[in-house]
């Protein structure tokens, strides 16, 4: 019988779990209605509050006390979120003021935040993001507390972190929270890094130049993506990229970002180093091979196009693509390249057909989008 | 001899007293380790916790198809539709005999071009390529001898531009946001080479621009009893073993793969039926062999919406194909079996689709035979087999239930009430007889074995209407 008594008890977790599931949905209504009578409450206080900036005075110490009190509890946090969101449009100016005012009660609840669970504590930097409630105050304690969320190993809260740091507009901020990041050996995807740098909104210039002045001072890793955000932010670093380049100890990713770089911005004194690096069958590995054929779209000279057609013939496969690719680009015509169509190596043949088919094809597709326009 | 019987018997009990007691706790785990990790993504999702920006990672979408064409545009225009940037749309026309690439050619406007292809993994050779680049992103359909969905899929791979291919079938739509959902696991960590999405049955589910307009449960009893079934495996199997690396299936509906891993790995397996657990089963052999650290997982919120047969002979003939490439999967990689070096993954996941997936038809069968025995000799207690064979349909039908509800109400989705009693009275019924039917279908699968190889299923298609 102990096999009966086993499916009982299991039986009864089962049906202990549906309760469950109806539990949290009929929970979750009751918390949506509790939400919205919150959120009513916070209305009226808010509204209060606003007219009395909007006439030239100050948020009342009393609704500081209140506010501090109820945005301990997260539920509340996400009610007060739902009410100044609708209200936000309308009266950007006076929130922004009423939370800049608000300033001590949200750094004293940081601490209070960065003790939840991980779930919670990612809502707190997502508040402050989305307020800017430390846009211009690098120096305020909520900007510390973002520091610390950037060592916690969920993504969500590093990123949300990150993404608050940002919104501070200062260089300063985001290169000491990067080297964090750096520092902290948990993984932070560098596309994610890369894409929120170029979200920065304060003085890009001044974060490239502490960026490349700092250089030394990262990981080869975050070098790479450091250079990656350099090249969609200026083309005012091609003598660093020159740098990077030329020099043969530097990691092999960073190099091939700094051929990318300097195939975006081309920089006269990079274009002999690059034509060598695309010669196929040199010293450099296949890759740098690759990478430079693609970048010599960018270095229009009669040497590089003799490079290129040669390139037509590499036993690498991505040599050839790139090569093709580059050769389309530089606008060289079929009857120069008659000999490499008409050969008899089918591959270099098959390639650079496809790539002026595709290129004719795209010339028709704009003439006929014009000619639709017009 | 009545004495033997009786021993034979008391062993056989035995046995399954250590199957039952194995399957129920395997099941129960599962329900509760998915339920609560859907409370959890949804809890995630109120909290904001998700990432905000667009972060696109390219993906090459490839679509295997042989005589779809009734489906096969529609599935374009829906792909075209999705919330992404930076993505291309393959479809491999495996030499399908009705007018499938003349339908897209048709309705995209499609030029053809001499695509240099570098074949990295083996397929059949190329007919034609045709390509647009009129529309948000590159459509390629490439024309191939016939050579089986796994030779199709080789192809779409080394016709590939970008680091991550999607693999996907020509019946089923992709929700709005499931690209964005399915890379999501890559942002998060560093060293994942597939990702499973959630297969989700649209019979009679209204969906817009890739969106669901009206959830409601199939008419018909078929589909709609897939629908149980699919969100128990779902909710069931696939997160519990999310949760150790030891997920041994990624759906060929929907599944996200690193392309160069694959390549290495040696791609498709095109002699296997089942060649999206073949896959999956060879990566994770691969990657254990050659010390590689790895991740595969399940994006519980990339939803890919998927038309189930509507007929019981539609069924059989799915179940039958699965059950063989189970069989084809677990054979080719029979080293994981008892190997400490692959951990969880010999010891949990293939213990448990060795003995509760390919050989639970069989064992069913057996007990089904020894019960007959026993009541031949008058040894079998007749009242305490029906209160047991309750016991178990109610067991199922809560964790179905369990599943169903939990999935309802963490998905947003507004089920009416008739649905919902549908699905309390239906999941008895899948519980006590379809799933006999179908043991005994893949009981009875290695039947006509070999003239099934390379075969396409053959399924009877309906339009889809996206609005």
């Amino acid at each position: 019988m102990n096999i009966e008594r086993m499916l009982y008890v299991y039986l009864f977790i089962c049906l202990g779990m549906i309760f469950f599931d109806v539990a949290m949905a009929v929970s979750f209504r009751r918390r949506e209605k509790r939400t919205v009578k919150v959120s009513s409450e916070f209305r009226d206080k808010v509204s209060r509050e606003l007219e009395n900036i909007e006439k030239g005075g100050k948020v009342d110490e009393a609704h500081k006390q209140f506010m501090e009190k109820k945005l301990k509890k997260i539920n509340n946090m996400i009610a007060f979120d739902g009410m100044l969101e609708e209200i936000f449009d309308e009266k950007e100016e006076l929130v922004k003021e009423y939370l800049s005012q608000l300033e001590s009660v949200f750094a004293d609840l940081t601490s209070y935040y960065c003790k939840r669970n991980q779930l919670e504590s990612a809502y707190y930097p997502y508040i402050i993001k989305k307020y800017r409630l430390i846009e211009g105050n690098p120096n305020s304690s909520i900007v510390e507390a973002m520091y610390r969320m950037l060592n916690i190993d969920y993504l969500y809260g590093r990123e949300n972190a990150m993404q608050a740091i940002y919104t501070t507009g200062d260089s300063h901020c985001v290169v000491k929270a990067v080297k964090i990041l750096d520092r902290s050996n948990i993984f932070f995807n560098s596309k994610l890094l890369t894409d929120g740098l170029l979200n920065f909104t304060g003085d890009r210039a001044e974060l490239d130049r502490q960026f490349t002045h700092d250089f030394e001072n990262f990981s080869p890793e975050m070098q790479v993506t450091l250079l990656n955000f350099l090249r969609f932010s200026s083309g005012d670093h091609q003598e660093f990229a020159c740098s990077l380049l030329s020099d043969e100890h530097r990691d092999n990713e960073l190099r091939y970002s700094a051929i990318r770089y300097l195939a975006k911005y081309p920089y006269e004194k990079a274009g002999e180093l690059i034509s060598k690096m695309a010669v196929s069958g040199s010293d450099a590995s296949w890759q740098y091979a690759a990478i430079a054929s693609t970048a010599l779209a960018s270095y229009p000279s009669a040497e590089n196009i003799e490079i290129l057609k040669n390139n037509l013939y590499s036993s690498n496969w991505y040599v050839r693509f790139n090569s093709a690719d580059s050769l389309e680009k530089l606008g060289i015509t079929y009857l120069e390249l008659v000999e490499v169509i008409d050969g008899e190596d089918r591959y270099a043949s098959e390639i650079l057909r496809y790539r002026m088919k595709a290129d004719k094809m795209k010339t028709d597709n704009m003439r006929k989008k014009e000619t639709q326009g017009a | 001899m009545i004495d033997g019987i009786d021993l034979f018997l008391k062993i056989v009990g035995v046995f399954f007293i250590i199957y039952l007691i194995g399957y129920s706790t395997f099941l129960f785990l599962s329900v509760v380790v998915g339920s609560s990790e859907l409370y959890k993504i949804h809890r995630q999702k109120t909290l904001q916790n998700f990432l905000p920006n667009d972060y696109f990672i390219p993906i090459s979408i490839i679509v295997p198809a042989y005589n779809e064409e009734v489906t096969v545009v529609e599935t374009v225009k829906s792909l075209l539709g999705l919330e992404y940037k930076l993505y291309e749309i393959i479809v491999v026309d495996d030499g399908s005999k009705d007018n499938t690439t003349l339908e897209l050619i048709n309705a995209f406007s499609m030029y053809p071009v001499q695509k240099p292809i570098r074949m990295q993994v083996d397929c059949k050779p190329i007919e034609y390529v045709y390509e647009t680049n009129d529309y948000k992103v590159p459509i390629t359909v490439i024309r191939k001898e016939n050579g089986g969905k796994a030779d199709a899929l080789n192809m779409g791979i080394n016709a590939s531009s970008y680091p991550y291919f999607i693999c996907m079938d020509a019946d089923s739509v992709l929700q709005y946001d499931s690209l964005r959902n399915i890379v999501e696991p890559i942002l998060t960590r560093d060293n994942v080479v597939a990702v499973g999405g959630l297969i989700r049955i649209s019979n009679d589910v209204e969906l817009e621009r890739g969106r669901v307009k009206r959830y409601r449960l199939p008419k018909k009893l078929i589909p709609c009893m897939q629908v149980l079934e699919y969100d128990r495996s779902f909710l069931a199997s696939r997160i519990l073993f999310d949760k150790f690396n030891g997920s041994l299936i990624i759906s060929g509906a929907f599944g996200l793969f690193r392309k160069d891993v694959v390549i290495d790995s040696g791609g498709y397996d095109r002699e296997t039926m089942g060649e999206d657990m073949e896959l999956v089963v060879k990566l994770h052999e691969y990657c254990t062999v050659n010390n590689i650290d790895y991740n595969i997982c399940y994006a519980t919120d990339a939803i890919c919406w998927t038309q189930a047969p509507e007929t019981l002979k539609d069924l059989k003939k799915q179940r039958k194909r699965w059950h063989l490439g189970l069989f084809q999967s677990m054979y080719k990689h029979r080293q994981i079996l008892f190997n400490p070096k692959f951990g969880a993954v010999s010891f949990i996941s293939y213990m448990y689709f060795l003995v509760y997936e390919l050989l639970s038809p069989y064992i069913e069968i057996f007990g089904v035979l020894t019960m007959i025995l026993a009541a031949m000799f008058n040894l079998i207690n007749i009242p305490f087999m029906i209160m047991f064979f309750m016991i178990y349909a109610v067991f199922g039908s809560i964790l179905s239930l369990t599943a169903f509800f939990s999935r309802m109400y963490t998905s947003d989705l507004e089920l009416s009430v008739g649905d919902g009693l549908k699905a309390c009275l239906l999941c008895i019924f899948e519980i006590t007889i379809l799933r006999f039917i179908l043991a005994w279908v893949r009981g009875t699968a290695f039947r006509g074995y070999s003239d099934k190889k390379l075969h396409w299923e053959k399924v009877e298609r309906k339009k889809i209407n996206f609005k």
